[in-house]
């Protein structure tokens, strides 16, 4: 029984590694392929809006989440199950807006950057910027139009990685035509 | 997708969070790096798997390096095609291969008849063309880890059907071909044991 949970945990942590190293190596191209570092991170975050958009699905049928009533309470979602359900890490919230519609997401470490350094050549490379993309994208297909972007970043040699969140507006039903 | 869904499908369909975002993410990175080159011929198309597959190989050779430590007595060539089938496939796809065939001169036939990454394709001939883009990538992923192992090979795959089965999910025919380029494999020797964390340098 021992054996076969050490063969899970083991399997479980080649998988993250998975996800990483290949994440990495997608970088790596598409540094490559364009010319400068703000074209990667647009293309980042395009990516990551397409992968968020079909991750909501996956995260609404995993999850018992319902419906969140306010900014505040997607935020414990997406760090207590979100992040926790898919990169096995909790960020911490902070800096709330005194209006409620801006928090920050304060990640102490980021599996996405594990093996990694930055050249000083790409100084402008938001190297994780994929997941501002899945937030956005996520977030759209439940009706909140939201910025993600980040605002430190440990491989700039800050303390900490933060994202911060703001909401811009709740997007409305398409009514079908012909009953406004 | 009409009617209710079998309790095997959801078996099927219900993987780690974690493998379901590398998944995302290799959809996204095959749309990425399929830009369709200017030029439609055949180099384009070829450069596309290269890429594709030249990911992968790096990939492959850092997972590779992250052996368990028993899995550093690999010695036999066939160990390694075991370690690829039983230990690789079950960390990317929390699964062992189907199935491993040899004809003991080299070449390796290796199956799985629900390859993950094609499962989301529809099932029919229309996308048997398509099939390619989605194993790019593994393939220069088996041969990193191979390379890794320190065996050279050439790894190629090919789609045999995408059974159609209205309600399951039931993915493809997957032969991977692995084929050894050299007739005697070079020895791994082992990682000493100061060697430290592959840095991947941009």
């Amino acid at each position: 029984m021992s054996r076969q949970a050490n063969r899970g945990t083991e399997s479980k942590k080649m998988s993250s590694e998975l996800f990483t190293l290949t994440y990495g190596a997608l970088v790596t191209q598409l540094c490559k392929d364009y010319e400068n570092d703000e074209d990667v991170n647009k293309q980042l975050d395009r990516m990551g809006y397409n992968i968020g958009v079909r991750l909501i699905e996956d995260f609404l049928a995993r999850s018992n989440v319902g419906r969140c009533h306010d900014f505040r309470e997607t935020a414990d979602v997406i760090a207590k199950v979100a992040f926790k359900m898919y990169l096995g890490i909790t960020p911490s919230i902070t800096n709330w807006s005194p209006a409620g519609d801006e928090f920050s997401l304060i990640l102490e470490n980021n599996p996405l950057v594990d093996f990694v350094e930055l050249p000083d050549n790409h100084s402008a490379l938001i190297y994780s910027n994929l997941l501002c993309g899945v937030l956005r994208g996520a977030l759209e297909m439940v009706q909140m139009a939201v910025e993600a972007k980040f605002v430190q970043d440990t491989l700039k040699g800050d303390g900490v990685t933060e994202i911060r969140m703001r909401f811009i507006r709740r997007i409305e039903d398409n009514l079908p035509a012909g009953e406004e | 997708m009409g009617g209710k869904c079998w309790p095997g499908a959801r078996g099927e369909r219900w993987r780690m969070a974690d493998a379901v975002l590398f998944e995302f993410l290799h959809t996204e990175m095959v749309a990425e790096l399929w830009a369709p080159d200017p030029d439609p011929g055949s180099g384009g198309k070829k450069k596309s798997l290269s890429v594709l597959e030249g990911l992968g190989f790096r990939v492959g050779q850092a997972l590779g390096e992250r052996l368990p430590r028993e899995t550093l007595a690999v010695r036999e060539e066939l160990d390694a095609l075991k370690f690829l089938c039983k230990d690789l496939w079950a960390a990317m796809f929390q699964k062992h291969m189907d199935g491993l065939r040899t004809n003991h001169q080299g070449t390796y036939v290796l199956q799985d008849n629900s390859f993950p990454l094609l499962i989301p394709m529809g099932s029919g001939p229309q996308y048997l063309e398509e099939a390619p883009k989605f194993l790019a990538f593994t393939c220069g992923l088996l041969c990193g880890a191979l390379h890794t192992l320190g065996f050279q090979s050439l790894v190629t795959a090919s789609v045999a059907s995408l059974p159609a089965c209205k309600s399951l999910g039931v993915g493809c025919l997957l032969p991977l071909n692995v084929v050894q380029a050299l007739g005697h494999p070079h020895l791994w020797s082992l990682i000493s044991a100061g060697k430290g964390n592959q840095i991947n340098k941009l």
